[in-house]
């Protein structure tokens, strides 16, 4: 168990990163980091060897994809544009936080699986074949989803002028 | 010039930074001929950068207490606990069940007093009340029957004479 906190512990703010990114709620993110980490403190001794950060990020991405599931079955529990707006209001006063918040913004319209890879790779640094392995997917896979998350990414950049994003709040 | 072509994946490891060094310097001197590819490559390590920036803040943010490691394994060792008295409560119903069983038979083949008397009544009726040739009611008047074994027993009271 000691080695357990000491491998596991410097590894829950990226967790927590990951599933803020990926679920956007910081409750519903932090609650999967929890179940997370119940996990792997109980299955740690069936863990194989290997990395212990890519295992923890296969049981958080795996809770994530049955939340993504049940979500879609019952309905959202909060709408995604009004999480945004509550963080986009506190950080009004910061301009580089706008921006950030647009980048989150536009990142959270990506379909899941594409917002997975390009978090997974651009973000929390695993090589493709990492997670390739962790997401469960061929490479290629990997490589096309990046691929397409970018684009998307870009196109959504370059789609809306600057001001647009105050305008939209206005609107809302 | 017989290296690799370059394909869309080279584009994205050398965004990523996951490329060999020469492969790495292979790249760079592509982008640096294919000024379209240099954007989009430009464009997606922008995006990276602030992905990444944007994202930064959460991970220094202090780890709310529910998320603390200690906690977790320390509630998961007194799981276990829990687990104990449940095989404890299932082992004391299991010793109850068979207890009370064992009583209960101990209690049935008892040969003494109101038990053995109830039994015993039990074991006559089972003998005696099927048994239509040996009927436990006699008749004093129709005496003479019993010592003739072959005349036909009659249970409907005296034969006239």
């Amino acid at each position: 168990m000691k080695d357990m906190l000491v491998q596991v512990e410097p590894l829950i703010p990226s967790l927590r990163r990951y599933a803020r990114a990926l679920m956007r709620d910081r409750t519903t993110a932090d609650d999967l980091v929890q179940d997370c980490l119940e996990r792997a403190v109980s299955r740690w001794h069936q863990r194989r060897d290997g990395s212990v950060r890519a295992w923890l990020f296969t049981i958080l991405h795996n809770l994530a994809v049955t939340q993504f599931r049940q979500t879609a079955t019952r309905g959202r529990h909060m709408p995604i544009d009004d999480a945004g707006e509550r963080e986009l209001a506190s950080a009004a006063a910061q301009e580089h936080r706008l921006i950030y918040q647009d980048v989150l913004n536009k990142l959270a319209r990506l379909p899941e699986e594409q917002r997975a890879v390009l978090l997974l790779v651009a973000v929390e640094d695993f090589s493709y074949a990492d997670a390739a392995k962790l997401l469960d997917v061929p490479v290629g896979t990997v490589m096309s989803r990046l691929s397409r998350a970018r684009e998307r990414l870009q196109q959504e950049m370059e789609g809306a002028a600057p001001g647009n994003v105050v305008e939209l709040r206005s609107v809302k | 010039m017989s290296q690799r072509p370059i394909t869309e994946d080279d584009l994205h490891a050398f965004v990523d930074q996951a490329l060999a060094p020469e492969r790495r310097g292979e790249v760079a001197s592509y982008l640096n001929d294919h000024p379209d590819a240099a954007g989009r490559v430009a464009a997606f390590a922008s995006q990276r950068e602030q992905l990444r920036s944007a994202l930064a803040s959460i991970a220094n943010e202090p780890v709310p207490a529910e998320l603390n490691l200690s906690h977790i394994i320390e509630g998961r060792k007194r799981r276990p606990l829990r687990a104990w008295m449940a095989i404890a409560a299932l082992l004391l119903v299991g010793i109850g069940g068979l207890g009370g069983w064992t009583v209960r038979s101990l209690l049935q083949g008892g040969s003494n007093g109101l038990s053995a008397l109830a039994q015993e009544a039990a074991y006559s009726y089972g003998v005696y009340a099927p048994d239509r040739v040996r009927p436990v009611e006699r008749i004093a008047c129709g005496r003479s029957k019993y010592v003739l074994p072959t005349a036909p027993s009659s249970r409907n009271g005296c034969p006239a004479g």
